[in-house]
Protein backbone atom coordinates (compact mmCIF):
# COMPACT_ATOMS: atom_id res chain seq x y z
CA UNK A 1 0.00 0.00 0.00
CA UNK A 2 1.40 3.41 -0.91
CA UNK A 3 1.53 6.29 1.53
CA UNK A 4 -1.34 7.89 -0.39
CA UNK A 5 -3.89 5.11 -0.24
CA UNK A 6 -5.09 5.60 3.32
CA UNK A 7 -6.00 9.24 2.83
CA UNK A 8 -9.48 10.29 1.83
CA UNK A 9 -9.51 12.35 -1.34
CA UNK A 10 -10.34 16.07 -1.00
CA UNK A 11 -12.31 17.42 -3.95
CA UNK A 12 -10.78 20.20 -6.09
CA UNK A 13 -13.81 22.40 -5.37
CA UNK A 14 -13.32 22.00 -1.58
CA UNK A 15 -9.61 22.92 -2.02
CA UNK A 16 -10.69 26.17 -3.70
CA UNK A 17 -12.76 27.07 -0.60
CA UNK A 18 -9.98 26.28 1.89
CA UNK A 19 -9.62 29.33 4.22
CA UNK A 20 -5.84 29.13 3.65
CA UNK A 21 -6.50 30.23 0.04
CA UNK A 22 -8.14 33.47 1.24
CA UNK A 23 -8.27 36.10 -1.45
CA UNK A 24 -5.95 39.15 -1.15
CA UNK A 25 -7.61 42.58 -1.22
CA UNK A 26 -6.57 44.61 -4.28
CA UNK A 27 -9.19 47.40 -4.37
CA UNK A 28 -8.35 49.96 -1.69
CA UNK A 29 -11.45 52.16 -1.87
CA UNK A 30 -14.43 49.91 -2.30
CA UNK A 31 -17.32 51.91 -3.71
CA UNK A 32 -20.31 49.92 -2.47
CA UNK A 33 -22.72 51.80 -4.77
CA UNK A 34 -20.87 50.39 -7.77
CA UNK A 35 -20.91 46.90 -6.28
CA UNK A 36 -24.69 47.23 -5.76
CA UNK A 37 -25.12 48.37 -9.39
CA UNK A 38 -23.19 45.38 -10.67
CA UNK A 39 -24.97 42.89 -8.40
CA UNK A 40 -28.40 44.19 -9.34
CA UNK A 41 -27.54 44.04 -13.03
CA UNK A 42 -26.46 40.43 -12.57
CA UNK A 43 -29.62 39.57 -10.60
CA UNK A 44 -31.75 41.14 -13.32
CA UNK A 45 -30.00 39.11 -16.02
CA UNK A 46 -30.36 35.87 -14.03
CA UNK A 47 -34.07 36.61 -13.56
CA UNK A 48 -34.49 37.28 -17.29
CA UNK A 49 -32.81 33.97 -18.11
CA UNK A 50 -34.96 32.06 -15.58
CA UNK A 51 -38.17 33.50 -17.08
CA UNK A 52 -37.04 32.76 -20.61
CA UNK A 53 -36.11 29.20 -19.61
CA UNK A 54 -39.58 28.69 -18.11
CA UNK A 55 -41.11 29.47 -21.51
CA UNK A 56 -38.82 26.99 -23.24
CA UNK A 57 -39.44 24.23 -20.70
CA UNK A 58 -43.21 24.70 -20.96
CA UNK A 59 -43.07 24.66 -24.78
CA UNK A 60 -40.84 21.57 -24.77
CA UNK A 61 -43.23 19.72 -22.49
CA UNK A 62 -46.19 20.69 -24.69
CA UNK A 63 -44.32 19.14 -27.64
CA UNK A 64 -43.41 15.94 -25.78
CA UNK A 65 -39.67 16.59 -25.34
CA UNK A 66 -38.23 14.73 -22.33
CA UNK A 67 -36.19 16.68 -19.74
CA UNK A 68 -32.99 14.65 -20.38
CA UNK A 69 -32.94 15.89 -24.00
CA UNK A 70 -31.42 19.09 -22.58
CA UNK A 71 -28.36 17.27 -21.24
CA UNK A 72 -27.70 15.46 -24.51
CA UNK A 73 -28.13 18.57 -26.66
CA UNK A 74 -25.06 19.49 -28.76
CA UNK A 75 -24.82 23.16 -29.73
CA UNK A 76 -23.94 24.08 -33.32
CA UNK A 77 -20.98 26.44 -33.95
CA UNK A 78 -23.56 29.19 -34.69
CA UNK A 79 -25.19 28.70 -31.29
CA UNK A 80 -21.78 28.65 -29.57
CA UNK A 81 -20.81 31.90 -31.32
CA UNK A 82 -24.12 33.52 -30.25
CA UNK A 83 -23.50 32.44 -26.64
CA UNK A 84 -19.96 33.79 -26.68
CA UNK A 85 -21.23 37.15 -27.90
CA UNK A 86 -23.91 37.25 -25.17
CA UNK A 87 -21.47 36.32 -22.38
CA UNK A 88 -19.00 38.96 -23.52
CA UNK A 89 -21.75 41.62 -23.52
CA UNK A 90 -22.73 40.67 -19.94
CA UNK A 91 -19.12 40.77 -18.72
CA UNK A 92 -18.57 44.18 -20.32
CA UNK A 93 -21.75 45.56 -18.71
CA UNK A 94 -20.99 44.32 -15.19
CA UNK A 95 -17.39 45.51 -15.24
CA UNK A 96 -18.37 48.89 -16.64
CA UNK A 97 -20.61 49.28 -13.53
CA UNK A 98 -17.62 48.63 -11.29
CA UNK A 99 -15.41 51.24 -12.95
CA UNK B 1 -18.76 0.38 -25.35
CA UNK B 2 -15.38 1.81 -24.46
CA UNK B 3 -15.26 5.57 -24.36
CA UNK B 4 -11.79 6.99 -25.20
CA UNK B 5 -10.26 9.51 -22.80
CA UNK B 6 -10.71 12.50 -25.08
CA UNK B 7 -14.45 11.76 -25.22
CA UNK B 8 -14.76 11.30 -21.44
CA UNK B 9 -14.17 14.97 -20.65
CA UNK B 10 -17.77 16.12 -21.06
CA UNK B 11 -18.93 19.04 -18.88
CA UNK B 12 -22.68 19.00 -18.18
CA UNK B 13 -24.70 21.78 -19.80
CA UNK B 14 -24.49 23.81 -16.55
CA UNK B 15 -20.73 23.25 -16.16
CA UNK B 16 -20.30 24.12 -19.82
CA UNK B 17 -22.26 27.37 -19.35
CA UNK B 18 -20.21 28.33 -16.26
CA UNK B 19 -16.92 27.57 -18.01
CA UNK B 20 -18.08 29.52 -21.05
CA UNK B 21 -18.77 32.51 -18.81
CA UNK B 22 -15.31 32.25 -17.21
CA UNK B 23 -13.80 32.15 -20.69
CA UNK B 24 -15.65 35.33 -21.67
CA UNK B 25 -14.61 37.00 -18.39
CA UNK B 26 -10.94 36.12 -18.90
CA UNK B 27 -11.02 37.25 -22.51
CA UNK B 28 -12.40 40.64 -21.42
CA UNK B 29 -10.14 41.30 -18.41
CA UNK B 30 -6.97 40.05 -20.16
CA UNK B 31 -7.93 41.90 -23.35
CA UNK B 32 -10.07 45.03 -23.37
CA UNK B 33 -9.70 45.92 -19.68
CA UNK B 34 -5.93 45.40 -19.78
CA UNK B 35 -5.62 47.58 -22.89
CA UNK B 36 -7.65 50.31 -21.11
CA UNK B 37 -5.24 50.23 -18.13
CA UNK B 38 -2.26 50.57 -20.48
CA UNK B 39 -3.96 53.41 -22.39
CA UNK B 40 -4.73 55.23 -19.12
CA UNK B 41 -1.08 54.93 -18.11
CA UNK B 42 0.11 56.50 -21.38
CA UNK B 43 -2.63 59.17 -21.63
CA UNK B 44 -2.90 60.33 -17.99
CA UNK B 45 -0.58 58.70 -15.47
CA UNK B 46 2.71 58.93 -17.40
CA UNK B 47 2.28 62.66 -18.26
CA UNK B 48 1.48 63.36 -14.59
CA UNK B 49 4.65 61.48 -13.54
CA UNK B 50 6.69 63.46 -16.07
CA UNK B 51 5.23 66.77 -14.87
CA UNK B 52 6.18 65.93 -11.27
CA UNK B 53 9.64 64.39 -11.84
CA UNK B 54 10.77 66.10 -15.06
CA UNK B 55 11.32 62.74 -16.83
CA UNK B 56 9.40 59.62 -17.89
CA UNK B 57 9.37 56.46 -15.80
CA UNK B 58 12.19 54.37 -17.25
CA UNK B 59 11.48 50.97 -15.69
CA UNK B 60 8.74 49.01 -13.90
CA UNK B 61 10.09 49.85 -10.44
CA UNK B 62 9.33 53.56 -11.07
CA UNK B 63 5.97 52.75 -12.70
CA UNK B 64 4.58 50.36 -10.05
CA UNK B 65 3.79 53.15 -7.53
CA UNK B 66 2.22 55.16 -10.38
CA UNK B 67 -0.24 52.40 -11.29
CA UNK B 68 -0.93 50.89 -7.86
CA UNK B 69 -3.25 53.66 -6.55
CA UNK B 70 -5.18 53.81 -9.84
CA UNK B 71 -8.79 52.47 -9.55
CA UNK B 72 -8.73 50.90 -13.03
CA UNK B 73 -5.50 49.06 -12.25
CA UNK B 74 -6.93 47.84 -8.92
CA UNK B 75 -10.11 46.66 -10.65
CA UNK B 76 -7.97 44.82 -13.23
CA UNK B 77 -6.03 43.09 -10.41
CA UNK B 78 -9.23 42.13 -8.62
CA UNK B 79 -11.06 40.78 -11.67
CA UNK B 80 -8.03 38.88 -13.02
CA UNK B 81 -7.65 37.24 -9.60
CA UNK B 82 -11.39 36.40 -9.41
CA UNK B 83 -11.43 34.99 -12.93
CA UNK B 84 -8.52 32.69 -12.05
CA UNK B 85 -10.36 31.41 -8.94
CA UNK B 86 -13.48 30.81 -11.04
CA UNK B 87 -11.39 29.03 -13.67
CA UNK B 88 -10.23 26.45 -11.10
CA UNK B 89 -13.54 26.14 -9.32
CA UNK B 90 -15.57 25.54 -12.50
CA UNK B 91 -12.96 23.17 -14.01
CA UNK B 92 -12.60 21.42 -10.64
CA UNK B 93 -16.36 20.76 -10.57
CA UNK B 94 -16.09 18.79 -13.84
CA UNK B 95 -12.88 17.01 -12.79
CA UNK B 96 -14.29 15.95 -9.40
CA UNK B 97 -17.36 14.50 -11.11
CA UNK B 98 -15.53 12.69 -13.93
CA UNK B 99 -12.47 11.40 -12.07
CA UNK B 100 -13.89 7.90 -11.34
CA UNK B 101 -14.58 7.40 -15.06
CA UNK B 102 -11.03 8.44 -15.96
CA UNK B 103 -9.65 6.11 -13.27
CA UNK B 104 -11.61 3.22 -14.77
CA UNK B 105 -10.47 4.00 -18.32
CA UNK B 106 -6.86 4.31 -17.11
CA UNK B 107 -7.08 0.94 -15.34
CA UNK B 108 -8.46 -0.69 -18.52
CA UNK B 109 -5.62 0.66 -20.66
CA UNK B 110 -2.95 -0.26 -18.10
CA UNK B 111 -4.32 -3.81 -17.91
CA UNK B 112 -3.90 -4.24 -21.68
CA UNK B 113 -0.62 -6.09 -22.38
CA UNK B 114 -0.69 -4.81 -25.98
CA UNK B 115 -0.73 -1.12 -25.04
CA UNK B 116 1.44 1.11 -27.19
CA UNK B 117 4.63 2.91 -26.18
CA UNK B 118 6.23 3.08 -22.75
CA UNK B 119 5.71 4.91 -19.45
CA UNK B 120 8.64 5.32 -17.09
CA UNK B 121 7.80 6.82 -13.68
CA UNK B 122 10.43 7.62 -11.06
CA UNK B 123 8.92 7.38 -7.56
CA UNK B 124 12.28 8.39 -6.06
CA UNK B 125 12.59 11.59 -8.14
CA UNK B 126 13.18 14.57 -5.90
CA UNK B 127 11.34 17.55 -7.35
CA UNK B 128 13.72 20.51 -7.78
CA UNK B 129 12.70 23.47 -5.63
CA UNK B 130 11.08 25.93 -5.74
CA UNK B 131 9.44 24.33 -8.81
CA UNK B 132 8.09 21.35 -6.86
CA UNK B 133 6.30 23.47 -4.26
CA UNK B 134 4.85 26.09 -6.64
CA UNK B 135 1.21 26.18 -7.76
CA UNK B 136 1.79 27.39 -11.34
CA UNK B 137 -1.21 29.50 -12.48
CA UNK B 138 -2.49 28.95 -8.87
CA UNK B 139 -3.75 25.53 -10.00
CA UNK B 140 -4.98 23.95 -6.73
CA UNK B 141 -2.34 21.45 -5.61
CA UNK B 142 -0.06 22.34 -8.55
CA UNK B 143 1.21 20.15 -11.39
CA UNK B 144 2.55 17.46 -9.05
CA UNK B 145 -0.52 17.03 -6.84
CA UNK B 146 -1.83 13.54 -6.21
CA UNK B 147 -3.63 11.87 -3.35
CA UNK B 148 -2.93 8.37 -4.66
CA UNK B 149 -0.37 6.98 -7.11
CA UNK B 150 -3.19 6.77 -9.64
CA UNK B 151 -4.60 10.30 -9.13
CA UNK B 152 -4.92 11.97 -12.57
CA UNK B 153 -6.70 15.11 -11.33
CA UNK B 154 -3.68 17.45 -11.80
CA UNK B 155 -3.53 16.50 -15.50
CA UNK B 156 -7.30 16.79 -15.96
CA UNK B 157 -7.42 20.20 -14.26
CA UNK B 158 -4.61 21.47 -16.47
CA UNK B 159 -6.27 20.13 -19.61
CA UNK B 160 -9.67 21.54 -18.58
CA UNK B 161 -8.20 25.01 -17.98
CA UNK B 162 -6.54 25.01 -21.42
CA UNK B 163 -9.93 24.09 -22.88
CA UNK B 164 -11.54 27.19 -21.36
CA UNK B 165 -8.94 29.47 -22.99
CA UNK B 166 -9.19 27.68 -26.33
CA UNK B 167 -12.97 27.83 -26.39
CA UNK B 168 -13.13 31.49 -25.29
CA UNK B 169 -10.99 32.34 -28.31
CA UNK B 170 -13.40 30.45 -30.56
CA UNK B 171 -11.04 27.51 -31.25
CA UNK B 172 -13.26 24.42 -30.90
CA UNK B 173 -15.87 23.75 -28.25
CA UNK B 174 -15.71 22.69 -24.62
CA UNK B 175 -16.26 18.95 -24.65
CA UNK B 176 -13.88 18.38 -27.55
CA UNK B 177 -10.57 18.56 -25.69
CA UNK B 178 -7.15 17.09 -26.31
CA UNK B 179 -6.19 19.23 -29.30
CA UNK B 180 -2.87 18.12 -30.83
CA UNK B 181 -2.60 20.78 -33.55
CA UNK B 182 0.29 22.57 -31.74
CA UNK B 183 2.59 19.60 -32.47
CA UNK B 184 1.57 19.43 -36.11
CA UNK B 185 2.16 23.19 -36.56
CA UNK B 186 5.56 22.87 -34.89
CA UNK B 187 6.57 19.98 -37.18
CA UNK B 188 5.59 22.09 -40.18
CA UNK B 189 7.59 25.06 -38.86
CA UNK B 190 10.67 22.88 -38.24
CA UNK B 191 10.48 21.29 -41.68
CA UNK B 192 10.30 24.80 -43.19
CA UNK B 193 13.33 26.06 -41.23
CA UNK B 194 15.40 22.86 -41.63
CA UNK B 195 14.38 21.38 -45.03
CA UNK B 196 16.91 18.52 -44.69
CA UNK B 197 15.34 17.39 -41.40
CA UNK B 198 14.09 13.78 -41.34
CA UNK B 199 13.85 13.07 -37.61
CA UNK B 200 14.20 9.53 -36.36
CA UNK B 201 14.08 10.34 -32.64
CA UNK B 202 12.38 13.39 -31.12
CA UNK B 203 12.11 14.61 -27.51
CA UNK B 204 9.54 17.05 -26.09
CA UNK B 205 11.06 18.48 -22.89
CA UNK B 206 8.44 19.52 -20.33
CA UNK B 207 5.77 17.77 -22.39
CA UNK B 208 2.91 18.36 -19.91
CA UNK B 209 -0.12 16.23 -20.76
CA UNK B 210 1.47 15.35 -24.11
CA UNK B 211 -0.60 17.31 -26.64
CA UNK B 212 2.42 18.59 -28.59
CA UNK B 213 4.25 15.24 -28.52
CA UNK B 214 1.14 13.59 -29.96
CA UNK B 215 0.90 16.16 -32.76
CA UNK B 216 4.60 15.59 -33.57
CA UNK B 217 3.97 11.83 -33.82
CA UNK B 218 1.01 12.46 -36.12
CA UNK B 219 3.17 14.71 -38.34
CA UNK B 220 6.21 12.40 -38.28
CA UNK B 221 4.78 8.86 -37.97
CA UNK B 222 8.15 7.29 -38.81
CA UNK B 223 9.87 9.00 -35.85
CA UNK B 224 10.22 7.64 -32.32
CA UNK B 225 8.66 10.40 -30.18
CA UNK B 226 9.54 10.81 -26.50
CA UNK B 227 8.06 13.12 -23.85
CA UNK B 228 9.64 14.11 -20.54
CA UNK B 229 8.09 15.95 -17.60
CA UNK B 230 8.64 16.32 -13.85
CA UNK B 231 4.96 15.62 -13.17
CA UNK B 232 3.96 11.97 -12.76
CA UNK B 233 0.23 12.62 -13.35
CA UNK B 234 1.04 14.51 -16.58
CA UNK B 235 3.21 11.80 -18.19
CA UNK B 236 0.84 9.04 -17.06
CA UNK B 237 -2.11 10.90 -18.57
CA UNK B 238 -0.14 11.44 -21.80
CA UNK B 239 0.67 7.71 -22.02
CA UNK B 240 -3.01 6.78 -21.59
CA UNK B 241 -4.26 9.43 -24.00
CA UNK B 242 -1.69 8.41 -26.68
CA UNK B 243 -3.01 4.84 -26.43
CA UNK B 244 -6.53 6.06 -27.01
CA UNK B 245 -5.34 7.87 -30.14
CA UNK B 246 -3.43 4.75 -31.29
CA UNK B 247 -0.08 6.57 -31.03
CA UNK B 248 3.13 4.95 -29.84
CA UNK B 249 4.81 7.45 -27.49
CA UNK B 250 7.55 7.03 -24.90
CA UNK B 251 6.86 9.03 -21.75
CA UNK B 252 9.26 9.54 -18.87
CA UNK B 253 9.01 11.31 -15.51
CA UNK B 254 12.39 13.03 -15.14
CA UNK B 255 14.17 16.33 -14.58
CA UNK B 256 14.98 18.03 -17.92
CA UNK B 257 18.41 18.91 -16.50
CA UNK B 258 19.18 15.27 -15.70
CA UNK B 259 17.08 13.18 -18.05
CA UNK B 260 18.90 9.83 -18.02
CA UNK B 261 18.90 9.35 -21.84
CA UNK B 262 22.24 8.44 -23.55
CA UNK B 263 24.51 11.00 -25.30
CA UNK B 264 23.51 11.95 -28.87
CA UNK B 265 20.19 10.08 -28.59
CA UNK B 266 17.91 12.60 -30.37
CA UNK B 267 17.72 14.35 -33.77
CA UNK B 268 15.30 16.99 -32.48
CA UNK B 269 14.57 18.37 -29.00
CA UNK B 270 11.66 20.78 -28.61
CA UNK B 271 9.88 22.54 -25.75
CA UNK B 272 6.78 24.65 -25.44
CA UNK B 273 6.32 27.06 -22.49
CA UNK B 274 8.85 25.02 -20.51
CA UNK B 275 11.31 27.75 -19.63
CA UNK B 276 8.94 30.40 -18.22
CA UNK B 277 7.52 27.76 -15.86
CA UNK B 278 10.98 26.73 -14.70
CA UNK B 279 13.17 28.45 -12.11
CA UNK B 280 15.65 30.42 -14.25
CA UNK B 281 18.62 29.05 -12.24
CA UNK B 282 17.85 25.70 -13.90
CA UNK B 283 18.02 27.05 -17.46
CA UNK B 284 21.80 26.64 -18.08
CA UNK B 285 21.73 23.01 -16.87
CA UNK B 286 18.70 22.20 -19.06
CA UNK B 287 20.44 23.70 -22.09
CA UNK B 288 23.63 21.72 -21.39
CA UNK B 289 21.52 18.56 -21.09
CA UNK B 290 19.74 19.29 -24.42
CA UNK B 291 23.15 19.75 -26.06
CA UNK B 292 24.42 16.45 -24.61
CA UNK B 293 21.31 14.58 -25.80
CA UNK B 294 21.46 15.80 -29.43
CA UNK B 295 23.43 14.07 -32.18
CA UNK B 296 25.87 16.34 -34.09
CA UNK B 297 23.73 18.62 -36.30
CA UNK B 298 20.64 17.91 -34.17
CA UNK B 299 18.06 20.68 -33.72
CA UNK B 300 17.01 22.38 -30.45
CA UNK B 301 13.81 24.45 -30.85
CA UNK B 302 11.79 26.19 -28.14
CA UNK B 303 8.54 28.16 -28.04
CA UNK B 304 7.86 30.43 -25.09
CA UNK B 305 6.29 33.67 -23.85
CA UNK B 306 7.34 36.94 -25.57
CA UNK B 307 7.58 39.13 -22.45
CA UNK B 308 11.21 40.24 -22.58
CA UNK B 309 11.49 43.76 -21.04
CA UNK B 310 12.94 45.28 -24.21
CA UNK B 311 9.96 43.90 -26.10
CA UNK B 312 7.07 45.29 -24.08
CA UNK B 313 6.14 48.69 -22.68
CA UNK B 314 6.56 49.92 -19.10
CA UNK B 315 2.88 49.51 -18.04
CA UNK B 316 2.78 45.98 -19.52
CA UNK B 317 5.85 45.18 -17.43
CA UNK B 318 3.97 46.33 -14.32
CA UNK B 319 1.02 44.07 -15.19
CA UNK B 320 3.37 41.13 -15.78
CA UNK B 321 5.03 41.85 -12.47
CA UNK B 322 1.61 41.65 -10.79
CA UNK B 323 1.00 38.24 -12.41
CA UNK B 324 4.38 37.09 -11.07
CA UNK B 325 3.57 38.24 -7.55
CA UNK B 326 -0.10 37.33 -7.35
CA UNK B 327 -1.23 34.93 -10.03
CA UNK B 328 1.06 31.91 -10.08
CA UNK B 329 3.69 32.98 -12.62
CA UNK B 330 6.72 33.25 -10.29
CA UNK B 331 9.28 32.19 -12.91
CA UNK B 332 8.12 34.56 -15.64
CA UNK B 333 10.46 37.49 -14.89
CA UNK B 334 13.57 35.33 -14.36
CA UNK B 335 13.09 33.78 -17.79
CA UNK B 336 12.25 37.02 -19.58
CA UNK B 337 15.44 38.63 -18.25
CA UNK B 338 17.67 35.71 -19.32
CA UNK B 339 19.85 36.15 -22.43
CA UNK B 340 18.94 32.80 -24.00
CA UNK B 341 21.34 33.11 -26.96
CA UNK B 342 24.29 33.59 -24.61
CA UNK B 343 23.15 30.59 -22.54
CA UNK B 344 22.85 28.38 -25.64
CA UNK B 345 26.37 29.36 -26.76
CA UNK B 346 27.71 28.58 -23.29
CA UNK B 347 25.94 25.20 -23.45
CA UNK B 348 27.98 24.44 -26.58
CA UNK B 349 25.54 25.06 -29.46
CA UNK B 350 27.03 26.02 -32.86
CA UNK B 351 27.22 29.86 -33.01
CA UNK B 352 26.17 29.76 -36.69
CA UNK B 353 22.80 28.20 -35.84
CA UNK B 354 21.81 29.88 -32.56
CA UNK B 355 18.75 32.12 -32.92
CA UNK B 356 16.14 33.98 -30.86
CA UNK B 357 13.21 35.64 -32.60
CA UNK B 358 9.52 36.55 -32.34
CA UNK B 359 6.86 35.02 -34.55
CA UNK B 360 3.07 34.81 -34.66
CA UNK B 361 1.80 31.22 -34.50
CA UNK B 362 -1.62 29.72 -35.13
CA UNK B 363 -4.32 32.25 -34.24
CA UNK B 364 -1.94 35.16 -34.61
CA UNK B 365 -0.51 35.42 -31.10
CA UNK B 366 3.19 36.20 -31.03
CA UNK B 367 5.64 33.81 -29.35
CA UNK B 368 9.33 33.90 -28.49
CA UNK B 369 11.20 31.26 -30.50
CA UNK B 370 14.79 30.29 -29.76
CA UNK B 371 17.11 27.41 -30.42
CA UNK B 372 20.13 26.19 -32.31
CA UNK B 373 22.00 23.24 -33.76
CA UNK B 374 24.68 21.09 -32.22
Amino acid sequence: MSKFDSEERASIVSMMHDPKRARPQFIRNVDMDKVVDALLRLSMEVSVIRDRLDIHEALAEQHGIAADAVESFVATPEIEARRRERRERLVRGVISDLR
Amino acid sequence: MTVPMNKLYRPTQEEHARQGFVGALKKYVNGELERDVVRRYHDELAPAFNAKHGHDATNRYEAIPVLEPDPDFQLWCSTVYSSQDLLWETTGETVDRLLPQFDQRAADIEANPKRLGTLQLDPKLELPQPIGSTEIHRQPGGYFYRQSQADLSAALLYMGSVEIYRTAKGFGQIGDPCDTSSGRSLAQMLSGKYPELAPQRVLDMGCGVGAMAMGLKQAWPQAEVHGLDLSAPFVRFAHLWANDLGLELHMRQADAANSGYPDGHFDVIVSQILFHETWHDKLPAIMREAHRLLRPGGVFFNIDTPYQPDRIGIPEQVLNNWQVTNNGEPFWVGFSETAVQKEMLQAGFDPAGVFATYQAIGGGREFFLFGGQK
